[in-house]
């Protein structure tokens, strides 16, 4: 098709259709699936592609984690499929990590767009279903030592052909995942996606015609490349390094590491993973497709807003050694990567890409705590077995100019919502006794890390297993620029008892009886800056919202604080006694 | 239906279903990729009449194929609807909870057609080297549910109309270790149903539509007779016995299967309802797979008749839904073969022997059912393998005859011994020996068979899974008959270094440097050792089969070697008549 030049104001009204179209999807998804971690946690994207399978737009509410994987799913399919042989009514499915993404869980659809015959475009829902079968509910199995572990593999396949389901396909994933009837819930919820987004590119198209609708999905491309050279150009070039750890392999108990080596020249960047690890014998091992993500992640976080899509993977090249940590070859396990080789790779881009551009620097976040409580709920009106996703969310890495935020969705699933508390009793045999920031867990800095969140859950009525991956329950998220650790995370059954069993954030299917509890806390942000050149009156305002503890006001941040009437939130700075102390600690150093 | 058929016809196309049978097994074995297919036989063919019922297999088929394939076609014809059904369909199935054993047991189904009419199916089943799951082979006894034992797969259209669902073997392929295997397999069982289908589609043209259905259900009214004799021949009568599995592994504690077998005139009633619950492992049996089991365990007391869906109308099982021999989804079966089937045969058996001593036989051994799985980096290699080796052992003694030594148990009748020479040019194994193990047989008037000493040594690292069963306690022998020895795995046998690998274990790690054996059950014995003639007894210990001091401690017979070498060996008449009378035998003469 010829270029076709669009009006500034056409492209603007057809960049942002493209997002609405996205989140109209979104909407779609949330309102219509059934399992717990979409309808309420939002760990899902609607995404829209030009005919070559190139990401044009995604959703604003979506999850960033999907972002640079999707760039490869659509190539697959159309690799796959065979771009020939594709038909209007067709919809293709695959979660096949090696190739096109992360973990099973996160399963894709995705839907061609014709007009007069000619395939425009396409559109795209990722989910994540909260089970595709293995040996964990749940399907995040961090033990697993290969995907036959971890729940059915799905190669880019025709789950509807020219309109018509292919049943049979579908007979097999429902055999082979738990709940069923959820997963069929699921997918017809994704169906009714790329089909909503397929119906709004058609209007767009009866409206602005194919030529400008083409022309425009790619000049959205090109714009966003030029905003991304930019940003390099903006920046000294030069070779940053950083790494960042797993905390295990939990079949050797070694970590494992992360080594980049970016490099900016010009108007574009190298970020460079082949010094990483080889792989896990666990399920860490990080997919291409989930590494990509994981460098877009971190870009966006630390540069200057703009458009993600395909434009921006122009601007920079990704290397890394086929067969590493961050690189993972069939069979080796993935499920666990979301919370670890994944957030360790975006770790190291954010480090850095702070070390280039510090003003926009941050520390590096808490990873996120999977947690999934499984079994069967004995209650009359319930009978039935449950999978309860359990998230633990954490602290964010602080910024120069402001603390990192506390409880919050890490870079990578930062659409993904709490699911209330209220919500999980109402449809899960369990009982929450706490959730809470957890005091003096942020990482001490100019600007504080966000602190991490402590939940203690019972499960009153039936017993059950508990299996957990996340990450940082040996090594806190590293701080900035002279910012300190967050703490670690932790998951300790029938915590503070003398029952207390330490099963650890790297645990499958341990058995907990009925009235037994998990206690869980999350990881802080790494702090940003010398702690000890943080405003007193700010660590005052720490003490009075109970981020920070008396103590750690003075062992952290050298700052001696006197309570005055706890009740009516009342402290005193001795600030003769904080400038000594101030002086001693940077004297010890 | 009336039947018109001649005796002639009727035997012609009786013997040429099995026949079609025949020829879908020799495809099956010549082109399939998996070794337990190829080599190890572990597949079976069979013809159904158009109402799904089971008129013949084949003749060297695995029986434990046979009852469960009676649920198969059936359970395809409701799923898929007969009316949706055409020329150059074919169906595939393996869900174990409906109309199957485990899920390595893929059941390939095809509808034959006369033009638009059905006529009848043919189906063809074997053993998938590995389906995917936790454990390479996907025998995996420490499952606690069917999503950790490979994929599982509902009645489904493989062609339809003769074409390919490519959709659903790209699924099968990503979900199974070495998938080139795989579609070595699925292509060799649709070769196969093709090729019997092909073959009935010429006796309808031969005799016309109308005779091979009438021959159809002939077969199945013949076989019928034919059970219902055998059964009106039996004592009416209640008959317990019940066979125990070693241990659900998850508790340590034995799992129990408990029969009571009526026989009333010319049909007889299989309760298994008493029979223990449901197993926290892998090792319960599916409806199928006891179904199957009656069936061998009638097959093996029985006099011989051709097994098909007639006999089924001259018997009823019972069970509980639910219970350990009918497993429901999620419970693990991936290891139900040589445990809760195994013993569910062992307690029809038992229960038969009972009402028909002539023909009763001890319990035979356990296969030792182990699967060797690494990476072989060999460079005239480097891929993965899975290794399966099994260990057959000894058949239980009848009446007039010893056990068989080292054969496989009834319900694997027709596998195969895999030789060593094949697996160490495939495999990264040597094998040190593969020998009978003496004085393993149950004692008894007629002695079980002998187990078998397969001892290897890898040469690649990988790990090793078994699942076998009576490593704790032996097969039971009959009428006074011993128990044949039990099972054991071991590294580095009568070492220093000499450990116990376990017989219901997964995934655990094996290499260079560690010598492992595998040792199976003899068989249950027949009647009293004491008993047996004393030239029988020396015989034996010239054979190798019995030390002497298992001559003297446990038949009473006191052997003197005179020369080895030659096989010369003397009895003491006076001190084994004087041991015997002590065994409180009648000797000969007294």
């Amino acid at each position: 098709m010829s270029p076709t030049a669009v009006d500034p104001i056409t492209f603007e009204v057809l960049r942002n259709a493209f997002s609405a179209v996205c989140n109209e999807m979104a909407l779609v998804v949330a309102k219509t699936a059934y399992s717990t971690p979409i309808n309420e946690g939002r760990d899902f994207a609607g995404t829209v592609y030009d005919r070559n399978g190139k990401l044009v737009a995604q959703g604003e509410t979506d999850l960033p984690a999907f972002v640079g994987l999707t760039m490869l799913t659509v190539p697959e399919v159309i690799r796959a499929i065979g771009r020939d042989t594709m038909r209007p009514e067709d919809i293709y499915m695959i979660n096949d990590p090696y190739v096109a993404s992360t973990h099973c869980n996160d399963i894709h659809l995705v839907k061609p767009i014709f007009h007069e015959g000619e395939l425009v475009a396409f559109t795209s829902s990722t989910a994540h279903w909260s089970d595709v079968g293995g040996v964990a509910p749940g399907s995040l199995n961090c033990r697993a030592r290969s995907h036959f572990e971890e729940g059915v593999r799905i190669p880019a396949l025709r789950i509807y052909r020219e309109g018509e389901l292919n049943k049979d396909v579908l007979a097999i994933l429902l055999h082979n995942m738990r709940e069923s009837w959820e997963r069929v819930g699921d997918l017809n919820a994704q169906v009714a996606a790329v089909k909503a987004g397929e119906a709004r590119l058609h209007a767009l198209i009866a409206k602005h015609g194919a030529d400008t609708m083409l022309a425009t999905m790619e000049e959205v491309q090109n714009h966003s490349e030029r905003l991304a050279r930019a940003s390099w150009q903006s920046l000294p070039d030069g070779v940053y390094e950083s790494s960042d750890r797993v905390d295990m392999d939990i079949h050797t108990g070694e970590p494992k590491v992360i080594r980049l080596k970016l490099t900016i020249a010009g108007d574009h960047a190298i970020f460079d993973l082949t010094e990483s690890d080889g792989p896990a014998e666990s399920g860490i091992n990080c997919t291409i497709a989930a590494t990509t993500s994981a460098v877009f992640l971190g870009l966006a976080s630390i540069l200057p807003p703009m458009p993600m899509n395909s434009g921006i993977m122009r601007t920079i090249e990704i290397k890394a050694r086929r067969g590493s940590i961050v690189w993972a070859q069939p069979p080796v396990a993935v499920s666990g990567l979301a919370a670890t080789s994944m957030e360790c790779t975006i770790g190291c881009v954010v480090q850095a890409l702070s070390e280039a551009l510090p003003e926009r620097g941050a520390a590096t976040p808490f990873s996120v705590l999977n947690t999934v409580f499984a079994g069967f709920d004995t209650r009359p009106e319930f009978q039935s077995s449950f999978i309860n996703y359990v998230w633990g969310f954490g602290g964010l890495g602080a910024v120069g100019t402001h603390d990192g935020a506390n409880v919050a969705g890490s870079p990578y699933t930062a659409s993904t919502q709490n699911i209330p508390a209220e919500l999980q009793e109402r449809r899960y045999p369990v009982l929450w006794r706490i959730y809470e920031c957890l005091q003096d867990s942020g990482g001490p800095g100019k600007s504080r890390g966000g602190t991490g969140l402590r939940q203690y859950v019972e499960f009153p009525y039936v017993a059950g297993t508990i299996s957990c991956i996340g990450d940082r329950e040996r090594f806190g998220p590293p701080g900035i620029f002279g910012g300190q650790e967050g703490a670690t995370a932790g998951l300790v059954v029938n915590h503070g008892t003398e029952q207390a069993r330490d099963i650890g954030i790297f645990s499958v299917n341990e058995p907990a009886d009925a009235g037994e509890s998990i206690t869980f806390w999350s990881a802080g942000g790494g702090g940003y800056g010398d702690p000890l050149k943080r405003e007193p009156e700010r660590v005052v305002e720490d003490v009075r919202d109970a981020y920070i503890s008396l103590a750690a006001a003075r062992s952290q941040y050298g700052v001696v604080v006197k309570e005055i009437d706890q009740r009516q939130l009342q402290y005193e700075i001795d600030e003769a006694a904080t400038a000594t102390l101030r002086e001693e600690m940077r004297a010890q150093r | 239906m009336t039947t018109q058929l001649d005796p002639i016809t009727f035997e012609v196309l009786r013997n040429a279903f099995t026949a079609a049978c025949n020829e879908m097994a020799v495809t099956v074995a010549k082109t399939a990729y998996s070794t337990p297919v190829n080599e190890g036989n572990d597949f079976a063919t069979a013809v159904y009449s158009l109402h799904g019922k089971l008129v013949s297999q084949g003749e060297h088929d695995l029986p434990a194929f046979v009852g469960l394939t009676m649920l198969t076609v059936p359970e395809v014809m409701h799923s898929i609807g007969v009316e949706n059904m055409a020329p150059g369909d074919i169906y595939m199935i393996n869900d174990p909870y409906i109309a199957s054993t485990h899920c390595n047991d893929i059941h390939f189904i095809k509808p034959i057609f006369d033009g638009d009419a059905l006529v009848g199916f043919t189906s063809c089943t074997a053993h998938w080297s590995d389906v995917g799951g936790v454990v390479a082979g996907s025998l995996n006894v420490q499952a606690r549910s069917h999503f950790e034992e490979g994929v599982r797969i509902p009645a489904l259209t493989l062609y339809k109309r003769g074409v390919l669902n490519n959709d659903v073997v790209a699924i099968l392929l990503h979900n199974m270790r070495q998938s080139w295997e795989r579609l070595g397999d699925l292509n060799a069982q649709v070769a196969a149903v093709r090729a019997g289908a092909s073959r009935i589609e010429l006796l309808v043209k031969r005799y016309g539509r109308q005779a091979v259905l009438d021959a159809m259900e002939e077969t199945q009214n013949y076989s019928e007779r034919m059970a219902r004799a055998a059964f009106a021949s039996l004592p009416d009568g209640d008959y317990y016995a019940e066979d125990r599995i070693d241990q659900d592994v998850f508790t340590g504690e034995p799992k129990t299967i408990r029969l009571k077998l009526t026989i009333e005139g010319d049909h007889a009633l299989f309760d298994l309802t008493e029979s223990d619950g449901p197993a926290q492992s892998g090792i319960n049996c599916t409806i199928a797979a006891t179904t199957s089991a009656v069936f061998i365990g009638l097959a093996a007391i029985l006099p011989p008749m051709p097994i098909n869906s007639g006999v089924m109308r001259a018997i009823e099982i019972r069970a509980k839904r639910g219970s350990l021999v009918w497993a429901q989804p999620p419970v693990g079966i991936s290891g139900l073969a040589i445990t809760s089937m195994d013993v569910t045969m062992g307690a029809t058996m038992l229960a038969l022997g009972q009402a028909n001593p002539e023909r009763a036989i001890g319990l035979p051994s356990a296969i030792v059912n182990s699967t060797f799985a690494g990476n072989d980096p060999r460079p005239a290699f480097d891929a993965p393998f899975i290794n399966y080796l099994w260990a057959f052992g000894g058949m239980g003694a009848a009446r007039d005859h010893d056990g068989g030594n080292n054969v496989a148990s009834p319900y694997s009748a027709s596998a195969t011994n895999i030789p060593c020479e094949l697996q160490e040019r495939r495999y990264p194994i040597l094998y040190h020996r593969y020998q009978l193990l003496a004085d393993s047989g149950g004692p008894g008037c007629s002695r079980g068979g002998l187990g078998l000493d397969q001892t290897i040594e890898p040469y690649q690292e990988g790990t090793l899974s078994n699942i076998t069963n009576r490593e704790r306690f032996g097969p039971a022998g009959i009428f006074g008959g011993g128990e044949g020895w039990t099972a054991r795995v071991v590294g580095n046998p009568e070492t220093e270094q000499e450990r116990d690998l376990g017989t219901f274990v997964v995934n655990v790690p094996v290499g260079p440097g560690e010598v492992l054996s595998f040792w199976s059950n003899g068989g249950g014995g027949y009647g009293l050792a004491c008993e047996r003639p004393v030239e029988q007894v020396v015989e034996d210990v010239k054979d190798g089969y019995i030390t002497e001091a298992a001559a003297r401690s446990q038949y009473g017979v006191v052997v003197r070697e005179l020369d080895r070498r030659r096989l010369e060996y003397a009895v003491d008449d006076v001190a084994t008549e004087d041991l015997r009378r002590q065994m409180g035998a009648v000797v000969d003469g007294s």
